[in-house]
């Protein structure tokens, strides 16, 4: 065999085998990608399911003041319902987001009631919810990061050949709900001086 | 014509060399894909896992810094590599046969109020950054800077091969030791499998009995049964008891515990292991700069592997081709 003719197979030997090897990292590659975004949310079910724990405690030392405005006790019960009911990631995030607007709205409210603020037990509960939504926070940047990088993937050259081969499509992000974003207003009884 | 057993082997080193470093290649590039898809989680609130990537300054395992022996630099980790002048036919070189680090592990501060610890055992670390040797030979130890003698010393038990015995110079070895250091506070990349840290605060749960006592007080306390009866019905039901029990209970709990955590553990929130099949890496460059420089690996790889072993074919098939 001249050395021309062994050279042509060489170059033809690795690059099949360079080709299937590239296949299987962008394969493997987007399956780990798919698998993050599960996982990612998975994580953030896990902090959900928490708060949806703590939930009814709150309700109940808030409830044991009986001045506490009802209203805002039904809200953040009905968005509880709602997340319990909630199969699909948006159905979740939307229920999540109501329940955050909620407690926001409880918490600003138990400025208005010295004896429910310094409550051994309301303290307790308001420091643990507290945790749990920086955790959400940060794991809800967490999934949306690792949804984009996904996006990205699947659009991208040749990436976007192996994902049309396992079908895969464009996954949404987690956002905040218009409710989350708004202002709590906050009444604020100052001293009234004769 | 006699076969060239020189030019045979370097035939066959290249093509062996060059199909490894092709098959390293693929290696090299799911390496820097994952770090390209993994995104950075936080320390404090972050999940554990697999591929758990996480970038943060440095600090030492200890309270105090450690003085890195050859440079005497103030470090928060250094390592120590002890390398051998070999000779084979052709050529001279220094193969690495020993290496420890200051301690077996550090911790990283990304400033979320929790620390990772980073157990660098088994670990592949990628760095920049000014390496300092010292060389020697095995019959002038007793010339050996005192910090590098005594860091040898201290580090005796995990030296697997090196022993520091003075030989005859007939016997004598050249040795060479080199130094690299992470400066305090230096940015440093982790990926890899992350489990809880040691002392995670944990959710209080109540004991069955605390639970007992708590319903009993309610049972006896007309203000409590009232206090509990959300639906106002006047009768507490088995849902409501049950939520009350707990609350009060825990409000117990929370009355008479002693606080006996230390809070210097609580903010360790992951530890950083080695796991088979799993990639550990720590890097002291920036995330960009680490997947350039893989990523360029990678294809060096890719495309000289097979290149170098294409070569090795032809040179050993033109060799053998003369012989027939």
């Amino acid at each position: 065999m001249s050395s021309t003719g062994i050279v042509v197979w060489g170059v033809i030997l690795f690059g099949a085998l360079a080709l299937l090897g590239y296949f299987l990292v962008i394969y493997n590659g987007l399956i780990s990608l798919k698998e993050n975004i599960k996982k990612s949310w998975a994580n953030i079910d896990v902090i959900l399911k928490q708060r949806y724990d703590e939930l009814p405690k709150l309700i109940s030392v808030c409830e044991s003041y009986a001045a506490f405005e009802k209203g805002v006790l039904d809200r953040l019960m009905q968005a509880r319902e709602k997340y319990f009911h909630a199969e699909s990631v948006s159905g979740k995030a939307e229920a999540s987001g109501q329940i955050s607007a909620a407690l926001k709205g409880i918490f600003a409210l138990a400025e208005n009631y010295p004896d429910l603020k310094t409550n051994n037990n309301f303290l307790q509960l308001q420091n643990r919810i507290s945790h749990l939504e920086e955790s959400l926070s940060d794991r809800r940047e967490f999934y949306n990061d690792s949804v984009n990088n996904y996006n990205i993937r699947i659009q991208q050259i040749p990436d976007v050949f192996v994902a049309n081969f396992l079908n895969y499509e464009r996954e949404d992000l987690f956002q905040v709900p218009e409710v989350e974003r708004q202002d709590v207003p906050i009444e604020i009884k100052l001293p009234q001086f004769n | 014509m006699p076969i060239n057993m020189e030019g045979l082997i370097v035939a066959l080193l290249g093509i062996g060399a060059g199909t490894y470093w092709f098959f390293t290649g693929f290696r090299e590039l799911k390496a820097s894909r994952t770090i390209q898809d993994i995104p950075t989680s936080r320390i404090s609130t972050g999940a554990v896992g697999t591929n758990v990537e996480i970038k943060g300054q440095i600090q030492s395992a200890t309270d105090a810094l450690f003085k890195s022996p050859i440079s005497g630099q103030s470090c928060a980790f250094y390592s120590l590599e002890i390398q051998k002048l070999v000779q084979s036919r052709n050529r001279t070189y220094w193969k690495r046969i020993d290496q420890f680090y200051s301690s077996d592990q550090f911790f990283i501060d990304d400033g979320s109020g929790a620390l990772a610890e980073v157990f660098v055992d088994g670990a592949n670390i990628r760095r920049q950054g000014k390496e300092h040797d010292f060389k020697i030979k095995s019959n002038e130890f007793f010339s050996m800077p005192v910090s590098l003698k005594t860091t040898l010393e201290k580090h005796a038990k995990k030296l697997r091969v090196f022993k520091l015995q003075e030989t005859s110079w007939l016997f004598s070895n050249q040795y060479r030791f080199v130094e690299w250091c992470f400066k305090p506070e230096e940015s440093v990349y982790v990926l890899g499998y992350a489990e809880s840290g040691v002392k995670a605060p944990t959710r209080q749960k109540l004991k069955f009995k605390d639970f007992l006592a708590a319903k009993k007080s309610i049972e006896e306390d007309p203000k409590l049964q009232a206090r509990f009866d959300r639906n106002q019905d006047g009768v507490l039901d088995a849902g409501e008891m049950e939520q009350g029990a707990e609350m009060v209970g825990l409000q117990l709990k929370t009355q008479s515990a002693v606080v006996e955590e230390n809070p210097a553990d609580l903010k360790i929130r992951m530890a950083f292991k080695k796991r088979s099949g799993i990639p550990f890496l720590i890097s002291n460059m920036k995330e960009k700069d680490l997947v350039k420089k893989i990523s360029l690996m990678a294809g060096l790889k890719l495309w000289g592997g097979p290149g170098v072993a294409i070569a090795g074919t032809v040179y050993l098939v033109f060799m053998l081709g003369f012989k027939v």
